[in-house]
């Protein structure tokens, strides 16, 4: 278990170069089985990582570009008159994969973000009355861009939910760039990319992440996080069950990266920004998805006030 | 250990687990109802171990050895190698130790042979034990036999130790009544918590109950050893002495004058009878006794119907246990009260109990500051005794004093010219040359080196031989004033020996011939007198250098809190009762102390029961936290001071990147602390709390 894990984030690193901390906390999403809304600039390796992820988990992929005029049909698939058989024939769109990067999801109308984010939490399709479950695994990896605001749609708080994570990839540093200045096209190396997995151990790894043990003094830390959120005066509104809920669940699924059978609570901090910077907002900050600083230093302000073992 | 409950157990008929890990259920109550733990076990014999020594030393010597046997026997049945004795083994057992105790003692009535009743069960019942309640028999033996402690030996010293007996025996009784084994410190620290609930309520009844004289002073104990003089003196005998610092009795002055140093003569012994070398006491202690009067009035001799306080010394004697009945006081005591001891006057105003002194005894006397007696003329009876002398020897001082007489000397003048002869050519010294047959020819023309008794002894025969009626007093001189504290102390260095002298018109009077030889010695106490070479066989003070000192004044100390325990807790007596609950409740009314008393004791229940609410209420950090926190403080005296957001294993990263060899001790701390606390393994803490123990930045 632990050499696979251990094996894929190896075979990723080959491609994306100095990108651990974001590859695990994306490996983690996917073993929670949440998705991952990155926010980024472009050309910094969203796709790349999507890509690569697919491969060496030998899942399908598919890519959507989004653009203001994307239709949910577009999406999900239409049913089409077949001539021969005198009858309406759905053809699948490309949300019937399993692995979907969904880029630039702020661009398009919130009609269609909502239907790809209702199969993402249902993940199953209904189109013309007729209900279509979606592939195991389903993994959306949406991205926005987080400067250019003119023509587009920030999601609402309530579909940001939908992500179990927000990362953001950030500048490769200094060597990892001169390697790629260097070495070969990341895309060239994509295609030796050997799956290091299959379906059924990667649905076995999602199945342990729900028995890594959870002790009752990290659910206290817990607990006095989220309550922390909830009731201090810096923050708008606090988490939310479901949220509290997802923090925990992923970071189990970052201890069991850790090849480690219980929650320590450097796991909860390892994803906390993660996993809690989109879900909260403080009461300065107006803007949603916009600007990420003010949320960052709202997560900062909760990792600082909460002690991690209880004093008295 | 496996093997050995598994026989335990199956000696019973249960093939189930041992009691001590059995962790609760009406089976592991049944058995720890019938099988006798490990940790139990032990307990108990370290409780009856520290219980039963300071017993042993006064009880014959074979007892402790019956002790280890049972021991032994006990150990070995437990480990299933052999099984409980039968009927006639403890039978036999028994049958063999009170015979052994009629052997000892030749007798079985009286204080020892009971106390030695006592340990003999205490000791066998050990055999025997099976059960939880025959466990439970044996500690309640146990806090009797603490209570024996005392009968033979009342110090302060014994006191703490019976306390911590009473510890040990709480943590034994404890101990059994637990399923899970605790570690020995904690079961300690229980018990401690146990015993200091009680000592309010120990106050209580101390306060509050009658008291039932002193029972610990009825001189029953047989055997007790002799200390400080006999009941006659040779020469040598007080030298013998001088080298034994152990206190012979303690006084505090009540009210009036303390007397001067050359005036502190402790009187205990009247010798007036001489065989040549050897002084004793011409008349047996019962006609003495039966002509004697009581002392608990006022002497008749004086017929005073009150002593102003100048007029007399007012004092308390606090007597440490010598084994004869003579008493210590200062001439001429005139009244004497005591709760202990029975007194009586004597003849020649010695103070005499009626039993011999066998425990530390208290009492309370008044003598005259100025004072004549029998000044118009010895009884005819009375003449003979103190002018009887051999009918030969000593020849060479018989004519000393017949040359005196010839020159016609006045008994004053003889008196005098005795003492001047000592002061000019005598020499005072621990280590007197060994006298023959004529000590005193001997003494006072040839070697002319004397102690105390010696110069006494050689005055009173001078002064009998000129036909001056004279008597040799044994006693103690001087003692060191505690200033602290208040009193005298007077050890057995401090013995004396002087003379008396009657002369007529002024009746008797003391001389002290080796004031003449040694003003020294009377002014300013035995150790100051002495030359280089007699120091050196005494070591007192500060002639003992750095370490002496500090021994001597550690011992002095310790004496110091020994007596203030005797007066105030030993010596509580129902005066001092009714005294303190007078002051306490305004007045003795019997409702008023029983109110009191069931206030109290109700108060203190009450006061308890909220103080275990209020404990319950506080929720207390988890133990591996504490821990936790424990090495934190550690590590912050080497300015390593964790962030409360910081994680246990951020932390140690942290330290280990600056120290690695400390970073890698606290990194095991983290790690058995996350097993704790993180990965549900309670039985990790052992391993934390070894780790912590030894963690020393």
């Amino acid at each position: 278990m632990n050499n696979t894990i251990s094996a894929l984030t190896t075979q990723i690193g080959t491609v994306l170069l100095g990108k651990e901390p974001q590859v695990k906390l994306a490996l983690a999403c996917l073993f929670a089985k949440g998705h991952l809304l990155i926010e980024d600039l472009p050309g910094m390796g969203k796709t790349t990582l999507a890509q690569c992820l697919s491969r060496v988990l030998g899942l399908a992929y598919q890519r959507v570009q989004f653009t203001s005029d994307l239709l949910p049909g577009d999406i999900l698939g239409s049913a089409v008159y077949e001539r021969e058989k005198s009858q309406f024939h759905f053809h699948p769109g490309p949300v019937f994969t399993q692995v979907l990067l969904a880029d630039e999801i702020n661009r398009s109308t919130p009609k269609t973000q909502s239907a790809l984010l209702e199969a993402m939490e249902e993940r199953q399709v209904t189109v013309e009355g007729e209900t279509r479950p979606l592939p195991e695994p389903f993994f959306v990896i949406a991205t926005q861009n987080p400067l250019s605001q003119a023509g587009t749609y920030p999601l609402p708080e309530s579909q940001l939910d939908r992500f179990l994570m927000r990362i953001s990839l950030g500048y490769p540093n200094r060597k990892a760039e001169r390697q790629l200045f260097e070495g070969v096209d990341p895309r060239a190396r994509l295609a030796e990319i050997e799956p290091v997995i299959d379906l059924p151990q990667l649905q076995s790894l999602q199945a342990q992440v729900q028995d890594v043990k959870a002790t009752q003094q990290l659910l206290d830390y817990l607990q006095r996080m989220v309550e922390f959120t909830r009731n201090d005066e810096s923050f708008t509104y606090g988490l939310s069950p479901r949220g509290a809920m997802a923090w925990l669940r992923a970071a189990k699924a970052w201890a069991l990266i850790d090849n480690r059978e219980y929650l320590l609570p450097d796991d909860l901090q390892a994803v906390m920004s993660a996993v809690v910077g989109h879900r909260v907002r403080g009461v300065h900050s107006h803007s949603v998805s916009g600007q990420a600083s003010p949320a960052r230093s709202l997560v900062d302000h909760l990792l600082n006030s909460v002690s991690v073992i209880e004093t008295r | 250990m496996k093997r050995a409950a598994g026989s335990v157990a199956g000696r019973n008929g249960s093939d189930s687990t041992y009691s001590s890990e059995a962790s609760g259920g009406d089976m592991a109550e049944h058995l720890a109802q019938t099988q006798v733990n490990r940790s139990a076990l032990a307990w108990m014999f370290v409780a009856q171990g520290l219980t039963l020594l300071p017993l042993f030393f006064y009880l014959p010597k074979w007892l402790p050895f019956l002790w280890a046997a049972a021991v032994i026997l006990r150990v070995q049945v437990f480990r299933g190698v052999w099984g409980f004795p039968s009927s006639t083994v403890k039978a036999l057992l028994g049958a063999v130790g009170v015979g052994g105790l009629y052997l000892s003692f030749n007798r079985f009535l009286g204080i020892e042979p009971m106390v030695a009743f006592l340990v003999l069960a205490f000791t066998l019942k050990l055999v025997e034990v099976k059960s939880r309640n025959d466990l439970l028999l044996v500690l309640y033996i146990g806090f009797v036999a603490i209570a024996a402690q005392l009968i033979f030996n009342q110090t302060l010293w014994l006191s703490f130790y019976g306390v911590a007996c009473t510890l040990v025996l709480l943590a034994a009784l404890q101990s059994l009544f637990q399923h899970r084994h605790l570690r020995w410190r904690r079961q300690l620290k229980h018990s401690l918590v146990i015993l200091l609930q009680a000592i309010p309520v120990m106050l209580l009844l101390f306060i509050t109950m009658p008291r039932l004289g002193q029972i610990w002073s009825v001189p029953l104990i047989q055997e007790q050893a002799k200390m400080g003089f006999s009941e006659d003196m040779s020469p040598g005998d007080l030298a013998n002495l001088a080298r034994n610092n152990a206190i012979a009795f303690r006084v505090s002055f009540n009210e009036g004058d303390i007397p001067a140093p050359q005036n502190r003569y402790w009187r205990g012994l009247v010798l007036d009878a001489f065989d040549g070398r050897k002084w004793e006491r011409k008349q047996r202690w019962y006609p003495i006794i039966n002509g004697a009067r009581s002392s608990s009035q006022l002497h008749p001799d004086w017929r005073l119907n009150n002593l102003e306080p100048e007029q007399r010394y007012d004092y308390s004697v606090m007597l440490e246990p010598h084994g004869y009945s003579w008493l210590f006081t200062l001439m001429p005591a005139v009244k004497v009260e005591s709760q202990a001891l029975r007194t009586l006057f004597t003849n020649n105003y010695l103070l005499l109990a009626t039993e011999r002194v066998t425990a530390r005894s208290y009492y309370k006397v008044q003598s005259l500051q100025r004072y004549s007696v029998s000044t118009e003329q010895l009884s005819v009876d009375e003449r003979d005794v103190q002018l009887a002398l051999p009918k030969v020897g000593n020849p060479g001082s018989r004519r000393l004093v017949a040359d005196w007489q010839a020159q016609n000397l006045s008994a004053e003048a003889i008196v005098n010219r005795a003492l001047a002869m000592f002061g000019d050519d005598f020499t005072y010294t621990l280590q007197p040359p060994t006298l023959g047959v004529d000590s005193i020819d001997e003494f006072l023309f040839e070697s002319q080196r004397g102690f105390c008794e010696h110069f006494a002894s050689a005055f009173t025969f001078l002064m009998r031989a000129a036909g001056i009626p004279a008597r040799v007093v044994v006693g103690y001189q001087g003692g060191e004033y505690k200033t602290g504290s208040e009193h005298l102390v007077v050890r057995q260095s401090d013995a004396h020996a002087w003379a008396e002298i009657w002369l007529e018109g002024r009746g008797w009077i003391r001389v002290d011939p080796t004031a003449a030889v040694a003003p020294a010695r009377i002014e300013r106490g035995f150790s100051e007198s002495l030359n280089a070479s007699d120091s050196d066989l005494v070591r007192v003070g500060a002639d003992a250098g750095f370490a002496g000192m500090w021994v001597y004044r550690m011992q002095s100390r310790i004496e110091q809190w020994d007596y203030l325990w005797h007066k105030t807790v030993l010596s509580w007596d129902n005066e001092k009762k009714s005294q303190t609950l007078q002051r306490l409740l305004g007045s003795l009314d019997p409702w008023r102390t029983a109110l009191f008393f069931i206030g109290s004791l109700f108060g203190l229940l009450g006061l308890y029961f909220l103080m275990g609410l209020a404990l319950r209420s506080r929720p207390r950090l988890a133990l591996e936290t504490q821990l936790l926190n424990r090495a934190k403080a550690r590590l912050s005296s080497r300015g390593f001071i964790s962030n409360p957001s910081e994680t246990p294993r951020a932390f140690a990263a942290r330290v280990k990147s600056e120290f690695p060899q400390l970073g890698t001790q606290f990194d095991d701390i983290v790690s058995s602390y996350e097993r704790v606390a993180y990965r549900a393994q309670p039985q990790a803490i052992a391993l934390l709390r070894r780790r912590v123990a030894k963690f020393r930045p």
